[in-house]
């Protein structure tokens, strides 16, 4: 019998799982693959792929019972989080700052990984692809930056690490081998080398794909820094980026070293319910059901699996429960809780995994066994 | 000032009739000039099944369309070798197609000559596992499998090789005539707006749905029905063989296996523009309904994306047919010197992707009458160079599934592919194994960045992401090498994934909903691309 399983380790569950854990709960995850947070920039965006100002993002939050206060609680907790893992992010809810994306557009985001930078609207700036990642082409990320911040000075280049494989690599592959110090010693001298056939000398901002580490991030970001003397950032464009991965793989391993169960490769597919509550969950090729006190949906909405566009209408994919057009619960069920983009599905339509609201859905899932009438928890709608 | 140009026939439309023409009349030296509005095979020609009939589906309604079909199919397995998959095609009959139709069609397919065969119910089920169990009767027929995209291209690099002249993405404002006699039409480049002239005494309106449009410049009026036909792109290969089913010619009764999907299609209605490309979500679901009489589960197996395209079937003056499918599907040629007095003006339509060879032969051979010349037809005998290339089998650094796509696939670009490999080695297209090397070749050969236009040359974008991610990454390698400006990059994203996004939004239920949000979010929320922008032609 556990207290909470979540379904789906994306960064809804994954939080979700995380807080439970410390209000001392008996918890499990389950999931049946890796979590659509590996497919994000794992930008915190307030709304991610919406274009609401500050003001009216508020109000967004204000009509889902996301009250400022608790936005900002869940902010700093996240963040102290990070900063617990090595990865500490930075930024904030109340002023959004503007990076770089892998295309070289510009971006507004509220919390982003250590590894990221402010991008200045002046000032020299070298935009370092590396020959082995296909999905960052320094060149064009110029040309495309210089649009947004004409007043830039922009040299771009392509270091070469001569690494050899049957197959596209990724900025996830790159950022394993400057795991290691080999690795980021063959980068930094390409890099200079590089530098010195197109003579720059110097820059005040490094931009590189997002491949900065994922184990030792840290290290990388200070070799690099010593190394060239200027700011070091990463511009996470396509997938997989090594700022989500390394986000995944902390909180994963966290989790799992904070005693969260982790039931992977099971697909739910239905509950038992008695008295309006869930008691049981049911996994594919498993006769027993998992026994639960609190189910947590976190299963991404329709880009995480959760739910499923069929000819019928939307179908909930994880445990079979009738849903609304908008993808919400049709059936009243007294321990079931939603967290992060699967709440709804229209907030989905342009959600990769991430976001300020799924932090805060996440952290303010009512399990606090310490806070009597904590189910009824601003932000967390019961029994929708 | 416009430039001039002189040559002895123009052909408007780079469908694959055009464009055969233009091959049919290099081999027999005729100079000929092509002008196509977007791309070649724009229109119909890339918007079918790739359906290479035997003839079997034309046998009891059509029986002279039945005879030229088995004819071309024979012809083109020679001729075309690199487009064309061997198949082999089904007719099914299940409990709901008349009886007395079995009878009435195996006669006739012997009376014209297509070979047909009996398939026990028990083989027919091994070899197609997903057909349906209730099949009464199957019939094995020589159908094949053709890949348009490549036809085509190939049937115009060979034109071009031997001198004929084409100009794609050039509209044809005007045709001017003179004392009842064509003299030059007016071409205007779709980039630049530059004008050209182009003067010959013969000029062929070979532009299938836009024949009423075209005929119109030259005062001639001209009855085209458009019937518009959706299908639908599985997302795996479903079945070894082309299925039809044994009935009349009716909606949604064909699966075609292509390359590594299968089509499935088609309807039929009439539209009013040329280009109405629509596709309608509730269209797509009565196709589904009505294919699982051959497929019981098709609901359950994804489509990656739909589209359509219009067949566009004469009309001669006085006949009457709303319905689109009884009106003759048979080639018209038009000698509109005999008919409305226009010397030189000469349109060819309806007919079939598989009779384009034959419909560009009867048309060089009126040409060939009006200009006094006698030289035979050569199509028929002389091939298209092959697309087999197994040099690449031993390439040292290149991935083994884009070794088996180029061993299939590079055909006359095998060496340049070979040099573009030395310096650049990567896939940029995973789904469908494209490689920077490929894209190169026809970087090099237009003066635009277009990624539909690569799409159509390479299968970039053809595969389940849908250009998800390889559309952006070749925009971005193409300005990292030069090779475009940001300014078309970004104009040519905006386009290539509007184009894929209307095909995916029509069938987005399961995996592929959940791939065009993926692809949304990814442009939107990853890269930040903002949304607007214009396409660039």
């Amino acid at each position: 019998m556990y207290d909470v399983v979540v379904i789906g380790q994306g960064l809804a569950g994954l939080l979700t799982a995380i807080r439970a854990k410390e209000n001392n709960y008996h918890v499990a995850v389950v999931s049946k693959g890796s979590g659509k947070i590996i497919q994000s920039t794992a930008f915190m965006d307030l709304l991610p792929g919406r274009s609401e100002n500050l003001t009216g993002a508020r109000l967004f939050f204000e009509n889902e019972q996301i009250s400022d206060s608790l936005m900002s609680e869940a902010a700093d907790w996240f963040k102290a989080l990070t900063g617990k893992l090595g990865i500490p992010y930075r930024g904030s809810i109340d002023k959004l700052t503007p990076v770089v994306t892998g295309a070289g557009f510009i971006k507004e985001t509220a919390l982003y990984p250590h590894t990221v930078s402010k991008i200045p609207e002046e000032g020299d700036v070298i935009i370092a692809g590396i020959k082995e990642i296909i999905d960052f082409q320094p060149r064009y990320v110029k040309e495309n930056l210089l649009t947004e911040y004409p007043g830039l000075s922009i040299s771009s280049l392509t270091a070469d690490l001569g690494l050899k494989a049957g197959r596209v690599l990724s900025q996830a592959d790159v950022a394993r081998q400057l795991d290691e110090a080999s690795g980021r010693a063959v980068l930094i001298s390409a890099l200079k080398k590089e530098m010195k056939k197109k003579n720059v000398k110097s820059c005040d901002v490094m931009v590189f794909p997002s491949c900065l580490g994922i184990k030792n991030s840290q290290l990388v970001m200070q070799e690099l820094e010593e190394a060239f003397s200027c700011i070091v950032t990463e511009a996470p464009g396509l997938p997989p980026n090594a700022a989500a991965v390394r986000l995944y793989s902390a909180l994963k391993k966290y989790a799992v070293t904070q005693g969260i169960r982790f039931i992977e490769n099971k697909t739910s597919h239905s509950v038992h319910v008695k008295n309006d509550k869930v008691t049981e969950l049911f996994t594919e090729g498993a006769n027993d059901g998992i026994k639960l006190k609190k189910l947590v949906i976190a299963t991404g909405g329709v880009i995480g699996g959760g739910l499923e566009l069929t000819t019928d209408g939307l179908r909930d994919t994880t445990i079979n429960q009738p849903v609304n057009k908008d993808g919400t619960s049709k059936h009243k069920l007294r321990n079931v809780y939603y967290a992060g983009g699967t709440k709804k599905v229209p907030w989905t339509d342009t959600w990769i995994a991430g976001g300020i609201y799924t932090i805060c859905t996440s952290y303010s899932v009512p399990l606090s066994k310490k806070t009597p009438g904590g189910e009824k928890h601003a932000g967390m709608e019961r029994n929708r | 000032m416009r430039e001039k140009f002189e040559t002895e026939v123009v052909i408007i439309g780079g469908g694959m009739t055009g464009t055969g023409l233009l091959r049919d009349l290099a081999l027999r030296g005729i100079k000929t000039i092509l002008v196509e509005q977007f791309d070649l095979g724009h229109g119909t020609s890339t918007r079918n099944h790739g359906l290479l009939h035997s003839g079997g589906r034309y046998a009891v309604k059509d029986k002279e369309a039945a005879i030229e079909c088995y004819r071309e199919n024979i012809i083109l397995k020679k001729t075309v070798p690199g487009s064309i998959e061997h198949t082999g095609g089904l007719f099914v009959k299940i409990p709901e197609d008349p009886d007395d139709y079995v009878n009435k069609w195996v006669n006739l397919c012997k009376e014209t000559g297509i070979p047909v065969e009996e398939v026990s119910l028990e083989e027919a089920f091994r070899q197609e596992p997903y057909l349906n169990k209730r099949a009464e009767a199957v019939y094995r027929v020589p159908d094949a499998s053709v890949d348009p995209f490549t036809m085509l291209t190939d049937v115009a690099a060979d034109a071009l090789n031997r001198g004929a002249g084409l100009l794609t993405y050039h509209t044809v404002s005007r045709i001017e005539t003179k004392n009842a006699e064509v003299s030059y039409i007016v071409a205007r480049d779709r980039y630049t707006g530059v004008e050209k002239e182009i003067h010959a005494p013969i000029i062929v309106n070979a532009s299938g749905p836009w024949g009423a449009e075209i005929a119109k410049l030259a005062q001639i009026p001209l009855k085209v029905i458009n019937n518009k036909g959706m299908l639908t792109v599985l997302n795996h290969r479903i079945n070894k063989q082309v299925i039809n089913r044994l009935r009349m010619p009716g909606d949604a009764d064909i699966f075609v296996p292509a390359h590594d999907v299968t089509i499935f299609g088609t309807t039929g209605r009439n539209v009013e523009k040329p280009d109405d490309t629509s596709l309608e979500r509730e269209e797509f679901e009565q196709m589904v309904e009505e294919g699982k009489a051959l497929v019981p589960n098709l609901p359950d197996i994804r489509s990656i994306r739909a589209f359509s395209g219009s067949r566009p079937l004469f009309e001669e003056e006085g006949e009457k047919d709303l319905s689109g499918r009884n009106v003759t599907r048979g080639m018209a040629l038009l000698d509109h010197e005999k008919r409305e007095g226009l010397k030189g003006f000469i349109t060819i339509t309806g007919g079939k992707l598989t009779t384009f060879r034959y419909m560009a032969e009867k048309t060089a051979d009126l040409i060939c009458e009006k200009i006094g010349l006698h030289q035979g037809c050569l199509t028929h005998e002389i091939a298209v160079p092959p697309r087999q290339s197994k040099e690449f089998l031993k390439h040292p650094s290149l991935p083994a599934l884009a070794k088996q796509k180029l061993c299939s696939w590079a055909g006359i670009n095998s060496s340049q592919i070979h040099s573009n490999l030395e310096e650049d080695n990567r896939v940029v297209c995973e789904c469908e194994q494209v490689t920077w090397a490929e894209i190169q070749v026809y970087l090099n050969q237009s003066n635009h960045f277009n990624l539909e236009d690569l799409r159509r040359r390479t299968r970039l974008g053809m595969g389940p992401c849908q250009g998800s991610y390889c559309y952006h990454r070749t925009a971005a390698l193409a300005v990292e090498k030069e090779a475009t400006s940001r300014k078309e990059a970004a104009e040519a994203l905006t386009d290539g994934m509007d184009k894929r996004k209307k095909g995916m939004n029509v069938v987005a239920d399961g995996a592929t909903d959940r791939q065009l949000k993926m692809m949304e979010g990814v442009t939107a929320v990853s890269l930040g691309i903002k949304k607007g922008g214009k396409a660039h032609v």
